[in-house]
């Protein structure tokens, strides 16, 4: 090869090198001055991240404070165990017993779980207190492992669980207020649009934009937990004694409408709702229907009263216990000739009540039945509230009023019951029940406070203030509900003793017990309600529910220093939102 | 002479201009700037980080020592609590209360037995 051969191949070289650079560098510059917008979208796209910024649910408390958490999300941990190295290292006997007694399981479940050496994962036991979890890590345990979690949780397990509710696993409220109130307890996840350099490396000055998350809000209740504890021991009581099949209560604030207590049997444990039958999650306080019995005698006899068509010193004839009106037989359980209207109420007198009522007649009777809100929701805020069952007055038949005044041939709720004594009580004005005193957001800011509101005026005062004398005699020496008294109190009420209707007829076995009333009947604060399904083998009113009454309205006005009428309180020291 | 002129001027040329040393020397200031500026970002970066897990670790603290509270001041607890010291305490009974006459309010119902009375048999079996 000659020299010039040479040259010319390095000048081809040359020239070809040159093309090519030339060329890149006219893409390069085509690349970065023309428009090339797509290519610039999918660089743009590349390097923006979306990142979304999570939000807890906020927390429920009582109406005592801060300190009274009621349901929060917390950490857990998951402990799990990895069975083939257990196995390997021939410890399955130790291990679970170990985990069994910290974690309260049975030993012999547990060895069975981890006596499997195919396999590499198992879930001993789900959400475990960080404590727990704890102690078990301190064990050291060969092939222990753990799982960290979030999750709603609820410190005092199956404490006031109908009215809480429960999240479920995908996040969402589904029962009580939980329910209720999700939407400003699972708040609103925000979202963080910022951009990375070429490294992937977070460019902290160019954030694009920020849209906050709002926190879940908190919810304080009117409920008060000390009070909820006796309305639950009582209950506990009165399932164990009398052998029921389910028992509920309400406590309410008479002049405001304010919850102060509402628990029903069978409860669950929230923090394992899913292992009860669902039966279990109904809050039979504002969604149970049941014929409310003597109970009910209230409605027909403050109708009468505030019509002016009754007088309680008139005497009216009880037909020795058995009386026929149009063909069909109305029974009292006792004989009583000529009773004063006073005496009906307090010895509960059907045929009594049956005159009363049809003195009252059909229409006007309907139209105070309407006036209790019978019939309809009380509007408490709560999920799952019946209406329970009111039938028109033309569909009623012959005999229906007569069978409505001892509250047969009526459905009601324990709230609308309750709702009738509190009428009675609050000189004629039916409030709004209310679980919910505030919900605040995550800096304290009232977003929802429910005020108390009117529902009704069924009744006038003068009448409500006759009715609630009438009703006093019911627990005084002879009356049916004298077992309800307090101690040092006043107490009017009512007792019903219903029979259950099954398969079209009324049960001469199943039987609802209830007793409701207020205190101090003369100047009332509050008001209470228990029913007691299928008690036995005792099943009045008056025998079951009358003492599930005294015992958690005699704790309550002590809790709530509430004097009795005439007297005063003479140092308080302590300020609970219930009552004041 | 025309030669030690030259040596002279080669002299002169090894020496940098100044506005071109001012450029080198703002250059590498720019340069040093931006490095530690970069290790500053990256030094903060790594703070910020672990500044979020301390403040997570905290909340989670936080939240099991409030749920901790919350379980042992619940009224369960408590009555455990105190059956566990063998202490049973009991609401005092009427005889145990003083109670104060509020000169000021008279009683209700004494005021409505005063005008109200109602006919009837005191005390008759009760209907249950």
């Amino acid at each position: 090869m000659n020299s010039r051969t040479g040259t010319y191949r390095l000048l081809i070289a040359a020239v070809f090198l040159g093309l090519m650079l030339s060329g890149l560098g006219f893409r390069l510059a085509s690349l970065h001055l023309g428009n090339h917008d797509k290519f610039r979208a999918e660089i743009e796209k590349t390097r923006r991240v979306e990142e979304p910024i999570l939000v807890g649910r906020g927390h429920i408390y009582d109406c005592g404070g801060p300190g009274n958490i009621l349901a929060l999300n917390l950490a857990v941990k998951d402990v799990c165990a990895d069975p083939q190295v257990i196995v390997s290292n021939g410890c399955v006997a130790e291990v679970a017993t170990r985990l069994a007694d910290t974690l309260d399981l049975p030993t012999d479940e547990v060895a069975v779980r981890l006596n499997r050496p195919e396999r590499r994962y198992e879930c001993i036991k789900r959400a475990v207190h960080e404590e727990k979890a704890d102690v078990v890590r301190g064990q050291e345990l060969p092939g222990v492992f753990f799982r960290d979690k979030i999750v709603r949780y609820y410190p005092q397990e199956d404490f006031m669980c109908h009215v809480l509710g429960f999240v479920n696993h995908n996040g969402t409220g589904s029962a009580g207020v939980e329910q209720y109130l999700d939407e400003y307890l699972r708040g609103c996840p925000g979202l963080r649009l910022s951009r990375v350099n070429a490294l992937r490396q977070k460019v902290y000055w160019d954030e694009e934009r920020d849209i906050p998350a709002i926190e879940g809000a908190d919810v304080w209740l009117n409920v008060d937990q000390n009070i909820q504890y006796f309305v639950e021991q009582a209950l506990d009581e009165v399932m164990a004694k009398h052998k029921a099949k389910g028992a509920w209560s309400i406590v309410q604030c008479v002049k405001t409408g304010r919850i102060l207590a509402m628990a029903a049997r069978p409860g669950y444990d929230l923090n394992s709702f899913g292992e009860v039958g669902k039966s279990a999650w109904l809050n039979r306080a504002v969604g149970y229907v049941y014929e409310p019995g003597s109970t009910f005698k209230a409605v027909v006899f403050a109708a009468a009263l505030n019509e002016g068509i009754l007088n309680p010193n008139e005497k009216i004839h009880c037909e020795h216990g058995a009386w026929v009106y149009a063909k069909r037989t109305l029974r009292d359980h006792h004989s009583y000739g000529l009773l004063t209207a006073a005496d009906g109420l307090k010895k509960s007198s059907n045929i009594l009540a049956a005159k009363v009522a049809l003195r009252l007649g059909e229409e006007r009777f309907y139209d105070y039945l309407c006036r209790f809100n019978i019939g309809r929701r009380m509007g408490v805020d709560l999920p799952g509230e019946e209406a329970g069952i009111l039938h028109k007055v033309k569909d009623w038949s012959g005999i229906s009023a007569t069978r409505i005044a001892i509250g047969q041939g009526v459905a009601v709720t324990a709230l609308q019951m309750l709702g009738v004594f509190c009428a009675i009580a609050n000189d004629g004005v039916l409030m709004r029940p209310y679980t919910v005193q505030r919900v605040t957001d995550r800096e304290g800011g009232i977003l929802v406070e429910p005020r108390a509101s009117v529902l009704q005026r069924p009744i006038k005062p003068e009448t409500a203030a006759l009715m609630r004398r009438l009703l006093f005699r019911v627990t005084e020496e002879g009356g049916t509900g004298k077992r309800a008294r307090v101690e040092g109190y006043k107490v009017a009420g009512k007792t019903g003793t219903a029979q259950k209707p099954v398969n079209g007829r009324y049960s001469n076995s199943a039987y609802m017990a209830s007793f409701a009333g207020f205190l101090p009947a003369e100047a009332p604060r509050i008001a209470a309600i228990v029913v007691v399904d299928e008690p036995q083998p005792r099943h009045t009113g008056g025998y079951v529910a009358g003492p599930a009454f005294s015992r958690i309205a005699g704790q309550t006005v002590r809790y709530l220093n509430i004097p009795p009428a005439g007297y005063r309180v003479a140092r308080q020291t302590v300020n609970r939102a219930g009552t004041r | 002479m025309s030669r030690k002129n030259r040596r002279k001027h080669r002299q002169d040329g090894i020496i940098l201009p100044i506005p071109f040393g001012g450029i080198v020397v703002l250059l590498s200031s720019l340069a040093i700037g931006y490095v530690w500026l970069d290790c500053r970002c990256g030094a903060i970066d790594i703070e910020i980080k672990q500044l979020q897990k301390q403040r997570d670790a905290l909340q989670k603290t936080h939240l099991n020592e409030q749920c901790r509270w919350a379980r042992m001041k619940s009224p369960r607890s408590i009555e455990a609590a105190l059956r566990e010291h063998r202490i049973q305490m009991a609401l005092p009974r009427s005889d145990q209360i003083v109670v104060l006459r509020d000169p000021a309010a008279v009683p209700p119902s004494d005021r409505e037995e005063e005008t109200v009375v109602f006919d009837g048999i005191e005390s008759v079996v009760m209907n249950e």
